[in-house]
């Protein structure tokens, strides 16, 4: 499958702890471009479990189980920042992989996402493009 | 002859009166409930000749005739007591009871097979009769009532997996009924007004159990916990557990030690005893019904002698298919209850 390019938008348009839906080639449901703590992720905007629009779930992270040494095990918080959690049914993916937290199959497409120089995206867009600037880019 | 294990056989006391002198001396004289003191008396004897309440005629009936080379016996408590503690000495003293009575009986030759009947509510004397017949090869399992108090995850009850597992004993859920009135209804609805209503619903509650242990994690915590659900509706139980699946995959932060797909603990640490009111009565489309919840090796069979829900060997197995007779009948048990292992020890 060829891999089209798609320029999303400057990087200070996307600063930490904000997210950008994207409509490729204007089609829906497009796919969510995530800024955490400046880390850049790409992920489609449907969830595999009924179609919700995956993306609009908060970017949070997930529990894992403790267990004492006696008696209940006990829920921990950890992995802050790496999990997206559909709106809907609560379903957790990993941001980087798209893998479900659960161990079950199915998995969300996730894209490569750089930041590349102006310059280097000028011809890719039709707009006029600050070549001092650095642009998110998405393979998709 | 073709042969099978029996893994529900329900020897009743025939009175009260049968249980006192295995009673600690100061709750001999105490008023015990009566047994059976149920909305429906019990009613036995469907094929027996002579006495269905005894060990003798048992033997002829399950052994002999009916070609069981093992037959596990869980007996019947009279159900919940008020207090705990006297529930536990009446467990104790049934213990007791069946062993003298029925693992005893010389027409059995040692197939007979005893369970360890605690009052799971009373914690110090579960462990204790656990740890008294623990390793006694003629008991084979623990039993509880299927209602207790508390869904059986609860973390007040692990201590009892915990036991139970270093003897290798798998843990049988089955109906106890009778009791002084604390049980609560058979229903998840409230007290139904028919017969028909209550023995369809009483053994739903099972699924709750089982739904509860892998919920609360007592399977992860407990590698080695079986457990025997004798009330059987496996097929309710599947069905739910599919439901608990779905719900886990979208509500796992709950319960992040449910590492593993809800069903697949099932596999693993959950057994039923075959019921005659379990799917569809068509041989085909019972096969159908297993494959399609994955239970051909979750399936024990047990007659339930001498109550009226006794399916004999031979009509039971008339209605199994081929692939799923043998593990049904015979080999799953065999390997549940380590019956080989056990039998050396005993010899």
């Amino acid at each position: 499958m060829t891999v089209s390019r798609h320029v999303v938008c400057p990087l200070h348009e996307l600063p930490p702890g904000t997210r950008k839906i994207v409509l490729l080639n204007g089609r829906g449901p497009g796919v969510g471009v995530f800024n955490v703590s400046g880390r850049l992720y790409a992920i489609k905007n449907t969830c595999p479990h009924q179609g919700g629009p995956l993306c609009l779930g908060p970017v949070c992270g997930t529990t894992r189980a403790v267990w004492p040494s006696a008696g209940p095990p006990q829920p921990e918080w950890v992995r802050d920042g790496e999990i997206l959690r559909c709106p809907w049914h609560g379903w957790e993916f990993e941001l980087s992989t798209g893998r479900l937290v659960a161990p079950l199959r199915e998995r969300v497409k996730t894209y490569d996402v750089t930041v590349e120089a102006g310059a280097d995206v000028k011809r890719l867009v039709t707009y006029d493009i600050d070549i001092e600037d650095g642009y998110i880019v998405v393979d998709a | 002859m073709t042969t099978c294990i029996d893994v529900a056989v329900r020897p009743y006391v025939a009175t009260v009166d049968e249980i006192r002198p295995y009673l600690p001396r100061a709750w001999q004289d105490v008023r015990l409930p009566v047994p059976w003191r149920t909305r429906y008396p019990l009613p036995v004897e469907k094929d027996a000749v002579g006495d269905p309440l005894s060990p003798a005629t048992a033997a002829r009936v399950l052994l002999e005739d009916g070609g069981a080379e093992y037959a596990v016996l869980i007996p019947p408590t009279m159900g919940l007591q008020p207090d705990p503690e006297l529930g536990g000495a009446v467990a104790a003293a049934v213990n007791e009871w069946l062993a003298l009575n029925w693992l005893e009986e010389p027409a059995a030759g040692g197939r007979f097979k005893g369970s360890i009947r605690i009052d799971p509510r009373s914690m110090d004397r579960s462990i204790a009769e656990i740890e008294r017949w623990g390793n006694d090869p003629r008991f084979v399992q623990v039993a509880i009532p299927l209602r207790g108090h508390l869904p059986y995850g609860d973390v007040r009850y692990w201590p009892i997996w915990e036991a139970a597992g270093e003897y290798g004993l798998p843990v049988a859920i089955d109906a106890d009924p009778g009791g002084a009135g604390v049980e609560y209804p058979p229903t998840m609805t409230g007290w139904p007004a028919t017969f028909t209503e209550y023995v369809t619903m009483d053994a739903w509650n099972a699924a709750g159990h089982v739904a509860s242990l892998v919920c609360q994690g007592a399977f992860e915590r407990f590698p080695n916990l079986v457990v025997v659900v004798v009330t059987g509706a496996f097929d309710v139980a599947a069905t739910l557990m599919w439901r608990v699946d779905k719900e886990w995959a979208q509500n796992r932060i709950e319960v992040p030690w449910v590492e593993r797909r809800p069903t697949d603990y099932v596999a693993d640490h959950v057994r039923y005893v075959l019921h005659v009111s379990d799917g569809p009565r068509d041989a085909a489309a019972f096969g159908e019904l297993i494959d399609l919840t994955a239970s051909s090796g979750l399936l024990m069979f047990g007659s339930r002698y001498p109550g009226w829900e006794y399916e004999p060997a031979i009509e039971a197995r008339e209605r199994l298919g081929d692939g799923i007779r043998e593990p049904i009948m015979r080999t799953t048990a065999a390997k549940t209850y380590a019956l080989e292992s056990r039998v050396e020890a005993q010899a």
